[in-house]
């Protein structure tokens, strides 16, 4: 029993040793880089915990799926089919509006935005952790999700790609600390970086003076400046605009038009003019299988 | 007496239970009163066998821990690695304590390692400090006795010593 004395080092040795250790990591962690292969592997070490953690919530679903009467679900197909019906109205009209608006762009002998590729994806983990707003998704390098991909869910933009493992990736959300995304207000057309302040229904708007054109409630669009978001997805609306004189800029805040405190699931887009591609290779694999 | 593997097997098996605990979706409301289940049953096996488990166990949980919750690599290893050794270094005297001395203590745990894992983040993001980030220290120490008691169990049932 008592060999915890007799072992070559004493615990003063082993702590500082640990505590030596974590400072190494963290240092080597910040300076980025060297550490993304690292994390890559210990992201797919632990994606079976995860896997693991997801799977009461996923069983409580089926059960409540399969013990739903004939009649909620027959309610909710009409529902379905009469959202759809709408949707398609609107679909028609956009696909017009699509032709013209390339036609216009060819006129202007501008460059037309191309379509994107979409992939649906299911949110497997929420961070406990309070000083980052993470989620984590069940697609990976597999699916060939990359580094900085832009994620939504059916509202609008929720977050980018900070870390990718085998069959999973981690999404920074747009409310984290230290994620901004560049937008243009819908009306105005002024651009603003929206920053995240590590609540889920708040972002805070950078350095906008105090004679801004901006109103509350007016929408904000992804501008694609920062290279990382398509143009043109709804980002957030302008809840408050404080002119406080005591302080160098106006004071504005917005709520996120995705709902980040309740994803479950998000649509990972990859622009078409860039050099990542989905890959077919887990659908293969899983018609093979069947 | 059952064999060294499967003694070995139980102790991690918990300590993977925890980790699944720890990262378990939960409704937004009890969220910021989750506990810290990894935490806890890691000091349970540091209290119960130290000289199986202790500081090398205890780092390699809390490099985990950063992983799964995202946190910048060697946060909360250093966090556990320092609680875990309160805990080896004083693990006779804890076993001796009433298991309201004990939630008081893990609780007391607790608050210390969420205090480093506060003050790195404070130094590396500018982290600002929520109201409700000691929560889980309360709701560790009224969760303890009876993971104690499940742990207790556990340990004579797979003679883990």
């Amino acid at each position: 029993m008592n060999q915890l004395f007799n072992q070559p080092i004493s615990l003063k040795g082993r702590l500082t040793l640990a505590l030596v250790l974590a400072f190494l990591l963290l240092i080597l962690d910040l300076r980025m880089g060297a550490m993304q292969q690292v994390r890559m592997v210990l992201n797919s070490a632990v994606s079976p915990v995860q896997y693991l953690a997801a799977v009461p919530e996923q069983l409580l679903q089926g059960v409540y799926e399969s013990v739903r009467t004939r009649r909620s679900l027959s309610s909710e197909n009409a529902q379905l089919k009469r959202e759809m019906l709408e949707l398609q109205g609107v679909v028609q009209r956009f696909d017009f509006l699509v032709t013209e608006n390339q036609r216009l762009r060819s006129l202007l002998s501008s460059e037309s935005d191309l379509d994107t590729t979409r992939m649906v994806a299911e949110v497997i983990a929420v961070d406990s952790d309070p000083f980052s707003q993470q989620v984590v998704i069940n697609k990976g390098l597999l699916h060939g999700v990359y580094l900085g991909q832009p994620v939504i869910d059916d509202q609008g933009i929720v977050g980018q790609i900070s870390s990718v493992g085998v069959s999973t990736s981690r999404v920074i959300l747009i409310s984290d600390p230290s994620h901004g995304l560049p937008t243009r207000s819908r009306i105005s057309g002024i651009r603003v970086v929206a920053q995240g302040v590590g609540e889920t229904e708040r972002l805070e708007l950078m350095h906008v003076p105090h004679s801004t054109d901006l109103e509350e409630g007016e929408l904000l669009f992804s501008s694609s400046l920062g290279g990382v978001f398509p143009e043109g997805y709804p980002v957030a609306e302008i809840t408050r605009i404080r002119r406080d004189e005591s302080f160098p800029f106006a004071q504005v805040d917005a709520r996120p038009v995705a709902q980040l405190d309740r994803i479950r699931m998000v649509l990972l887009l990859w622009p078409a003019d860039g050099e990542h591609a989905p890959s077919a290779i887990p659908e293969l694999l899983e018609e093979a299988g069947q | 007496m059952t064999s060294r593997f499967s003694q070995r097997m139980a102790i991690n098996a918990a300590l993977m239970m925890g980790l699944v605990l720890s990262v378990m979706p939960m409704s937004a409301g009890l969220q910021a009163w989750r506990p810290e289940w990894s935490m806890m049953i890691l000091l349970y096996w540091v209290m119960a066998v130290p000289n199986r488990v202790n500081i090398g166990t205890c780092f390699i949980i809390g490099l985990l821990m950063d992983v799964l919750l995202g946190s910048t690599l060697g946060i909360h290893a250093a966090g556990m690695s320092f609680v875990g050794y309160i805990f080896a270094h004083h693990y006779k005297r804890i076993r001796n304590f009433s298991l309201s001395q004990q939630a008081l203590f893990v609780g007391l745990m607790v608050m210390i390692e969420r205090s480093i894992v506060y003050l790195v983040e404070y130094y590396v993001s500018n982290a600002s400090l929520q109201s409700n980030y000691f929560l889980p220290a309360v709701s560790s120490a009224i969760i303890w006795p009876w993971l104690f008691l499940v742990m207790r169990k556990v340990r004579r049932r797979f003679g883990v010593a």
